[in-house]
């Protein structure tokens, strides 16, 4: 099977819907890059991450720059969705979302229910998220957490090229609006993923590993991490199972729970914020739904609750690793043990 | 059942048993065996022990690996002679793991070996699988239910023989595993989740709705919560001084809970851990509660928590726990006693008579002769007994065994010393036999060897007593009007107040200490 | 434009609904009767009507919180509606949004809005949609002078004019922005400002209906043709405060009764059909009547109807979840 970087895996998988349905159609800033200009190239950028390259020569009518208005033209994508359109915008870094975050928030989640289910909003919004490349506090976040706890919101955060693309057909197919968080860090990991068209359903989460240990659950980058953490970790005899939920909302809780229920022990990794964070949601479920299943107290491990540091030393120290992650598991299975024998 | 079909079962080696493992065949499928023949070693939890063949057969059936561990009654293998033929075994087999109602309850079986499934081995679901190919006799709605523990996977949910999901079915990964292990058929279960995928909880549903059973996994309980942190506190926000404190005495700032309207850790919360890990380590008698070292490394070692350590802490904690401890507590003087022992002990050749062996002995007297303490407490019934037996703690590496000394009353005091020493040395090695440790209504535990002043001590349940033997003192003591040195034993008697009442629990002791102080009247 | 005379009796008729569904209302609401936040639209009843009335169903409109007269003017049921208004299961949108998310998708009304400016965008995105289907139909944004200052709304002529969209913009100003004059708040030429964007843009007097009808008509056919945005500056009155219950007392002693006795656009209509003699005073107090048993008949009932079961609240979040 041809091995396709993740950006390669998005744009088949935007190719594919357009070529499959005339009402998908993508708008965003420079997501053909240099519209109207006098440049030498069609499309010389095909977005800031070049994640749409090659499109216009296809579709020229149905991949539209916009002026770098984030409200009116994420506003537009709701407006097409509602009527009839299936859009799916690009909001480059999610970072950008306060320009827009009420057509999103009182707007895209809220159309559907406001007039009783009457209304449809087939909307994709796709966006970079995720740090390790110094680009500080308002290039690097990881705000899927800030959409998860919206409800009408569908938010998928894919690890990898062959769910990317899955993931990305079915997110076009919805008939909801998802938020679709793509991991800069992660555009060039390559992947095995089939030329066809498939889709992978939301809410159905990967084990990436399985162990009998511990469950980690990860999203985006941190999957990548946590695997290898795995890796590593099995070599010193602890099984573990990398859980990566890839549908934040839409969660998959049962097979969290039945992951639980077979290991007993439950590390969340995450690279967004802490407090009221997806990690913190998870560690929730797990004590309302599995608390009996638990044999020790859940741990998360995310970055502190600060803004994201632009110096490369403290960049580095901010986000979890592979490292601190195998750190964290031998710390809770050497806490694991029982120390207490009986008196007599 | 069909005749000349012999179920082995794991036995019931005791009261407290409840499941056992199969440590050692010793027979191998087709040998035959006389009445008598041990054919299996089976180890409890707190005893290992052989199966013996009531009548002679053929093991014909081994059902479980050696390692496997089965519940009370749960069965094991099937013997049968020459006559019956392994088509009627199979048979028997179906129909009989089929008929759950008819067994000991919890009774785990074992699959009549499908081709596709030959391994009777313990999956991760400790548990095995059973397939009832026919549907169980219907006598009454209790009994065709199966019993709790064990997996029973109707046969309107399996896969036939060569039969395969051919059917896309969403599924969890759970259940996807699930459902290959017992070879079920998805395409009869419902699944209630998005798109109709199949959860483990559907599974499981489904199968209880055709009269089967499938437990969840137990997972061995484990950890022991709060443990100390070794992580790195440096970023716990913590007032400067409690910070100082914590640094000094070893206590990790992530073990302190943060207190006060800015959140941090204070003086007087790192204090509370401290005092909380004193008494810790005070109330743990082999001091494993280790205080973290101040800087770097673990701060303790994992250490194994054997079975017989584990029977040990379930008991005593609901001896603790059910149990109201009364206890009742005197010096007494015991140079007679001296006396006496040495005596004995230099005319007799033979004898190596203890202080210990003297108060057993003596507690044997006063139970005859205070027959309303010569009781047991089980089940909220009273039993009294007439004979005396008469428990000794035995300190061994793999922690505390009590063997019991039947009747003690009609031993003479070489025989009962000889019988303590023999008791204490097969519980040292390990060759203690399930009846040598059961039952008896008084347990004596003399820690005097250490040194030990006096102690408490808990009561071995279902016995109605226990006494606490201190060490040896000389001390002054007034003798008549005149100050001379005396020896001086401690004892305390923790007795069970729901059956033993104060004034009876004194008088008990007090009998003790006449008859110690006055040992030749235990010769009466 | 000859209006027929069953034109003008519709035209009249709609204006009259809107002006009875908002006076009832209006003391429904005093009574305590109806939950929730309320903006009426009374006295700007013209603009709706003569705006909608060169709209097909297939054109969208987006609407503004005091969206009662646009739903009503682009065709909507008016019984679910005030059902909706009582919070009813029968209600336009089954008890879930009430008078602030007045929505019918499927009659090209894409709501009422708790959110100033917001309508803009999602009228831009129905244009688009529009042109992208190859079809002349059009959208027009209503929105007021408080949202004409909103970043939605001037991102959106920026938009409409980059991409060329078959848009209409209409700023119904009414004066005030909540409590806050336009005057006050509105920098610059509001006409000049669009035609900064490239719109065209229009001025007209919101209270007559033959006024805002020729001057809609002539920007939406320029839309259909694919000429372009634009804007229709609407100046008109609202009778009622912001919300209900909302004195305005930073409105002068007199002026809402000034233009009532002035500038009411059920009087301009009447003053000039009647003058005309293109509908008689009896034909107009027949409808007069007929609407006001009408709306009387939708609030016995709405009344009368049962609220939404609580099984409700679960459904409609998502398509599927």
């Amino acid at each position: 099977m041809p091995q396709k970087s993740i950006r390669e895996a998005i744009n088949e998988a935007l190719l594919l819907e357009m070529r499959r349905d005339p009402s998908v159609f993508l708008i965003g800033e420079d997501i053909v890059g240099g519209a109207g200009g006098k440049g030498e190239e069609v499309d010389p950028w095909g977005g800031v991450m070049g994640v749409t390259k090659g499109i216009y020569g296809e579709f020229p009518d149905r991949i539209i720059d916009t002026p770098i208005s984030e409200m009116a033209y994420i506003g537009a994508a709701v407006g097409a969705a509602v009527s009839g359109m299936r859009p799916v915008a690009e909001l480059m870094f999610c970072d950008f979302i306060g320009c827009c975050l009420d057509q999103v928030m009182n707007q895209a989640a809220k159309l559907r229910y406001m007039v009783g289910g009457k209304a449809e909003v087939p909307l994709v919004i796709r966006m970079q998220m995720g740090g390790g490349f110094s680009a500080a506090c308002q290039h690097s976040q990881s705000l899927y957490p800030l959409f998860a706890h919206i409800p009408g919101l569908k938010v998928v955060v894919p690890s990898n090229a062959y769910d990317a693309k899955g993931l990305l057909i079915t997110a076009i197919r919805d008939n909801d609006p998802v938020m679709f968080f793509e991991h800069k860090g992660l555009y060039d990991d390559k992947d095995e993923v089939p030329d066809g068209d498939y889709s992978i359903p939301f809410a159905e989460a990967r084990f990436a590993r399985d162990g009998s240990d511990i469950t980690i659950v990860a999203t985006g980058r941190m999957v990548k991490f946590a695997i290898e953490a795995a890796d590593q970790l099995a070599s010193e005899g602890i099984a573990c199972t990398v859980l990566d939920p890839r549908t934040v909302s839409p969660f998959d809780e049962i097979s969290f729970i039945e992951s639980l229920e077979e290991t007993g022990r439950l590390l969340v990794v995450e690279e967004a914020y802490p407090f009221c964070s997806f990690a913190s949601e998870v560690a929730a479920i797990a004590a309302q739904k599995a608390f009996y299943a638990l044999s020790q107290p859940v741990r998360l491990l995310t970055p502190p609750h600060t803004p994201i540091p632009f110096a490369p030393e403290l960049e580095s120290a901010y986000f979890p690793d592979a490292e601190r992650i195998a750190g964290s598991v031998r710390e809770m299975l050497d806490a694991a043990a029982p120390k207490r024998g009986a008196a007599a | 059942m069909t005749d000349g079909i012999i179920r082995l079962e794991i036995p019931k080696f005791g009261l407290s048993m409840e499941e056992g493992t199969v440590t050692r065949w010793l027979l191998e499928e087709g040998d035959s065996f006389a009445a008598g023949t041990d054919i299996a070693e089976i180890e409890s939890s707190k005893i290992a022990n052989v199966l013996e063949a009531h009548t002679a057969g053929i093991l014909r059936r081994k059902l479980v690996a050696e390692g496997d561990s089965l519940p009370v009654g749960g069965l094991i293998g099937v013997a049968a002679d020459q006559a019956v033929s392994d088509e009627e075994i199979d048979a028997y087999l179906a129909q009989s793991t089929a008929a759950s109602g008819s067994k000991p309850e919890g009774t785990i079986s074992n699959a009549p070996a499908p081709p596709a499934e030959a391994s009777p081995a313990v999956s991760k679901d400790t548990a095995q699988v059973e397939s009832s190919r026919r549907p169980a006799p219907d006598t009454t709605a209790t009994t065709s239910q199966p019993a709790p523990g064990r997996i029973v996977i109707p046969e309107s949910l399996s896969l036939g023989e060569g039969e395969v999901n051919t059917m896309e079915v969403p599924l969890t990964r759970h259940a996807a595993q699930l459902a290959e292990r017992h070879r079920l058929d998805l395409s009869r279960i419902p699944g209630s989740g998005r798109r109709g995928r199949v959860s483990v909880a559907d599974i499981r549903e489904a199968v209880v709705a055709e009269g089967g059973s499938l437990p969840r996994p137990e997972r061995p309980a484990e950890n022991v919560p709060g443990s100390p942190s070794t992580a790195d506190d440096s970023a716990v926000r913590a007032t400067p001084l409690a910070r100082k404190l914590a640094r000094e005495a070893g206590v990790n700032l992530n073990d302190v809970p943060l207190t006060g309207d800015r959140g941090r850790v204070t003086k007087a919360a790192v204090l509370a851990v401290l005092r909380s890990r004193e008494q810790t380590v005070a109330g743990g008698m082999e001091g494993t509660a280790v205080a973290p070292e101040a800087q770097g490394g673990p701060a303790f070692r994992v250490l194994p928590f054997s079975a017989t350590r584990r029977t040990i802490a379930d008991r005593l904690q609901a001896s603790k726990q059910t149990s109201p401890h009364f206890r009742v507590s005197s010096d007494v003087r015991v140079d007679e006693l001296l006396r006496l022992r040495d005596t004995l002990n230099a005319e007799l050749p033979e004898a190596r008579v203890s202080i210990n062996d003297l108060v057993v002995k003596a507690c044997a007297c006063a139970l005859q002769e205070l027959p309303h303490c010569n009781v047991q407490y089980v089940a909220d019934e009273l039993r009294g007994f007439e004979r005396v037996d008469i428990a000794v703690a035995v300190a061994t590496k793999s922690g505390l065994i009590t063997p019991v000394v039947r009747d003690v009353g009609s031993k003479t005091l070489l025989q009962l010393s000889s019988e303590v020493r023999s008791l204490a040395t097969q519980a040292k090695a390990g060759q203690l036999r399930l009846e040598d440790i059961e039952g008896g209504t008084f347990t004596v535990s003399n820690l005097g060897m250490y040194g030990v002043r006096n102690f408490d001590a808990i009561i071995n349940p279902p016995q109605s007593a226990i006494l606490a033997v201190g060490a040896i003192r000389r001390e002054p003591v007034v003798d008549g009007d005149q100050l001379a040195i005396g020896s001086l034993v401690n004892l305390t008697l923790s007795s069970d107040h729901r059956i033993l009442d104060g004034a009876v629990a004194a008088e008990l002791l007090g009998r003790l200490r006449f008859l110690l102080s006055n040992p030749a009247l235990m010769l009466a | 434009m000859a209006f027929k005379k069953s034109e003008l009796q519709r035209a009249y008729r709609t204006m009259r609904v809107i002006r009875e569904f908002e006076d009832r209302i209006h003391s429904e609401n005093s009574l305590g009767n109806v939950p929730g936040f309320i903006h009426l639209s009374a006295g700007q009843e013209a603009s709706a009507v003569g705006v909608c009335w060169n709209l097909n169903r297939e054109d969208y409109i987006s609407s503004t919180h005091r969206g009662h007269g646009h739903t009503i003017a682009k065709g909507c049921d008016v019984r679910a509606m005030m059902h909706e208004i009582f919070a009813r299961a029968s209600g336009l949108c089954n008890g879930k949004g009430g008078s602030m998310h007045m929505a019918d998708i499927g009659m090209g009304m894409l709501g009422a809005n708790g959110i100033v400016g917001a309508g803009a965008p999602l009228s831009c995105g129905a244009a688009l949609a529009a042109r992208l289907r190859g079809t002349d139909n059009i959208a027009v944004s209503f929105f007021g002078d408080g949202a004409y200052n909103e970043g939605a709304v001037l991102e959106s002529l920026n938009l409409s004019k980059v991409l060329n969209l078959p848009i209409i913009f209409v700023l119904e100003n009414n004066g005030y922005g909540e409590a806050t004059p336009a005057e006050y708040a509105v920098a610059g030429d509001i006409l000049k400002r669009a035609e900064a964007f490239g719109l065209v843009a229009e001025e007209t007097d919101g209270h007559d209906f033959f006024a805002v009808e020729a001057a809609a008509r002539r920007l939406i056919k320029r839309a259909r043709e694919g000429k372009g945005p634009a804007l229709l500056h609407s100046k008109l009155s609202r009778y009622y405060g912001h919300f209900e219950g909302d004195p305005a007392t930073y409105r002068p002693k007199g002026e809402v009764d000034a233009i009532k006795k002035e500038r009411d656009s059920l009087m301009l209509f009447r003053r000039r059909v009647e003058g005309d003699k293109l509908l008689t005073v009896a034909q107009l107090d027949e409808i007069d009547e007929a609407v006001i048993a009408e709306i009387d008949g939708y609030i016995v009932e709405a009344k009368q109807a049962p609220p939404p079961a609580v099984e409700t609240l679960y459904r409609d979040a998502y398509g599927s979840y």
